[in-house]
């Protein structure tokens, strides 16, 4: 007899997944007791903060050296300028798509990291500053100084 | 009768206690429990964001500060919760707004998160900014959705 159960299980595995019937109440216990938990531990969106400043009001006049005068990023509707000091380093004009915030990366990259003032002017949006924001942390500006802008005009300077 | 009516048919046969099929049950545990273990937090959610609020999406940004939060949405300014001013004459009063900020930072705020919402301009973000320095806030952090993709 036990010859023929161990044949007929052989050949119809369904008969063996009879015999061994697992008892699950245990394991459905601690997933009760962890669903909770993890629950109440879940994060769901994951949030991020800029850290910025409000920069001092430091014009040239009040620098030793034009190499302390913070990197200034203005930001317009037109374009971004991207000056040291009262040299203007590049000038991105706008497109239709708005600000080219890539070509601002690869310009920002180019220079020492140090303290930025990114100046914005009213129109932009909330958006493309956390972009340039985010940019700017990328190249390396982790002292970035957030002020209003007074307007970018270009045609002034040098295009990269 | 029923005495005779077991004579007649024998004892009763005992059935087994009926046990509920719970494999599909743990399959479905298994796979909340691995969607959970994937969204679970150490550090926990020290803001929430507003309701009714966009947040700015960012890609390269350091984890929130705890600290007073100033809500920036599109209809209403809140300094810690509280109803200061609608955002449509945020740049014209400026009353308002200074004394909820002048509170703030007597009481001792350390960080400020600023939560603004995406879809306004900077020169609402740049006005509380502004009002923020006067009033001696000047650790700030702009709050925004970490872009996971």
């Amino acid at each position: 007899m036990t010859i023929l159960n161990a044949s007929l299980t052989r050949r119809r595995p369904s008969l063996a997944a009879d015999v061994a019937d697992l008892d699950v109440t245990p394991v459905m216990n601690m997933f009760i007791i962890l669903i909770p938990f993890l629950v109440s531990m879940a994060a769901f969106t994951h949030l991020a903060a800029h850290h910025f400043g409000l920069p001092r009001d430091e014009g040239a006049g009040e620098a030793s050296t034009a190499s302390e005068l913070p990197l200034t990023v203005a930001v317009g509707t037109a374009g971004v300028v991207i000056v040291k000091g009262d040299v203007v380093l590049a000038e991105l004009p706008a497109g239709e798509d708005g600000q080219d915030l890539d070509l601002l990366a690869a310009v920002l990259t180019d220079q020492p990291a140090g303290r930025l003032v990114l100046a914005v002017d009213d129109p932009v949006g909330v958006d493309v500053v956390v972009t340039c924001l985010d940019r700017c942390r990328a190249a390396g500006f982790d002292d970035v100084g957030l002020a209003a802008g007074t307007g970018v005009t270009l045609g002034a300077g040098a295009k990269p | 009768m029923s005495a005779l009516v077991a004579a007649r048919h024998g004892p009763t046969p005992v059935r087994p206690a009926a046990r509920p099929q719970l494999t599909s049950l743990v399959d479905m545990m298994v796979i909340l429990v691995v969607f959970l273990l994937k969204s679970f937090s150490v550090e926990g959610q020290l803001v929430t964001p507003a309701e009714g609020l966009e947040l700015p999406v960012t890609v390269d940004a350091a984890p929130v500060p705890a600290g007073r939060v100033v809500e920036i949405g599109p209809e209403t300014i809140r300094v810690d919760g509280a109803h200061v001013l609608a955002t449509a004459v945020a740049t014209s009063d400026t009353t308002a707004l200074a004394v909820a900020l002048a509170r703030l930072a007597a009481e001792g705020a350390g960080p400020v998160v600023v939560q603004c919402d995406r879809r306004l301009d900077f020169g609402v973000l740049g006005h509380v900014l502004r009002a923020c320095g006067r009033a001696g806030l000047d650790d700030l952090s702009l709050l925004a959705l970490e872009d996971e993709s």
